[in-house]
């Protein structure tokens, strides 16, 4: 396995979708290419810490007035 | 004396709450608009899309059951929006780069030496100076790859959903997904080779 196949395998490998061949092959590479044990590594970290983003967050005040101001009709209509 | 009021009895689980259009803005609002200022990467082009998403929701509200029936349509709602104002502002400013990004993401070739990441302890919580770097990464990715970025690591959505979402097949998700982790990595390893965020 070239370095290069090693990176094209790193979605699948974080998803756990390799296939028992492949991902011996994956393991073996591993141990004995640094730079892709390290590539692995920050490359599974970036998807981590991505995850930690707060996916929401409050409404700017000033974006949840000038919203409530434009539907005013809406929110305060049928109800 | 008598001793301290004994607690009120167990109350039924609460019913769900009616879904009117008060409750579908406070609920959903904010995160309509993170989804789209993170796609858009822009404040004023989100709070267009939070605007034109509630008021989609708020006309059909009658035509939902409930609130996970809605958060799942609403998802799909804001994606689209999001996707058509993008569509529209690129129309307009002549038709930028979007198209010709589709398929190419330039990342660092392998076969390099690469350097191993000085990462702290594993925290619960991002620090904001940490949070911040990652916010400007995904803002760098072309539109094609941040939006499965943003779809598939921060929104969490599975893959066959955004396929679905944005009409591509399952490997051209898969693969553009992957792309775009590769360069927010090559983006990200600055912060990182060093030792901690700088
Ligand atoms: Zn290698």
């Amino acid at each position: 396995m070239t370095c290069d196949e090693f990176r094209q395998l790193l979605g699948d490998h974080l998803g756990g979708e390799l296939v028992v061949e492949v991902r011996e092959s994956f393991e073996t590479h591993r141990v004995e290419c640094e730079n892709c044990e390290f590539y692995l590594e920050s490359y599974t970290h970036t998807v981590k810490i991505t995850r930690k983003l707060p996916k929401c967050g409050p409404l700017p005040s000033a974006v949840e007035a000038r919203l409530r101001e434009v539907l005013k009709d809406h929110l305060h209509g049928s109800g | 004396m008598t001793g301290p009021p004994l607690p009120p009895p167990d109350p039924a689980p609460p019913p769900e709450p009616p879904v009117t259009p008060e409750f579908v803005f406070r609920e959903y609002a904010p995160r309509i608009y993170h989804i789209a200022r993170r796609m858009l990467g822009n404040d004023a082009d989100a709070e267009d899309v939070t605007q034109d998403v509630l008021l989609q929701v708020i006309r059909k509200l009658d035509t939902f059951r409930g609130d996970s029936q809605l958060s799942t349509w609403l998802h799909r709602v804001t994606v689209n929006a999001a996707l058509a104002y993008r569509q529209k502002r690129a129309t307009r400013q002549k038709r930028e780069t979007t198209e010709a990004a589709d398929d190419v993401l330039e990342t660092a070739p392998a076969g390099g030496p690469v350097k191993r990441w000085n990462v702290g302890p594993d925290e619960p919580v991002l620090a904001a100076e940490q949070a911040a770097v990652i916010e400007r990464a995904i803002g760098d990715l072309p539109p094609p790859f941040r939006d499965i970025y943003v779809l598939a690591d921060v929104e969490g959505l599975p893959n066959a959903e955004i396929a679905e979402m944005l009409g591509l097949s399952l490997p051209a998700v898969k693969s553009r997904l992957h792309r775009a982790r590769m360069r927010m990595r090559d983006i990200l390893a600055p912060h990182f080779e060093g030792g901690g965020v700088s």
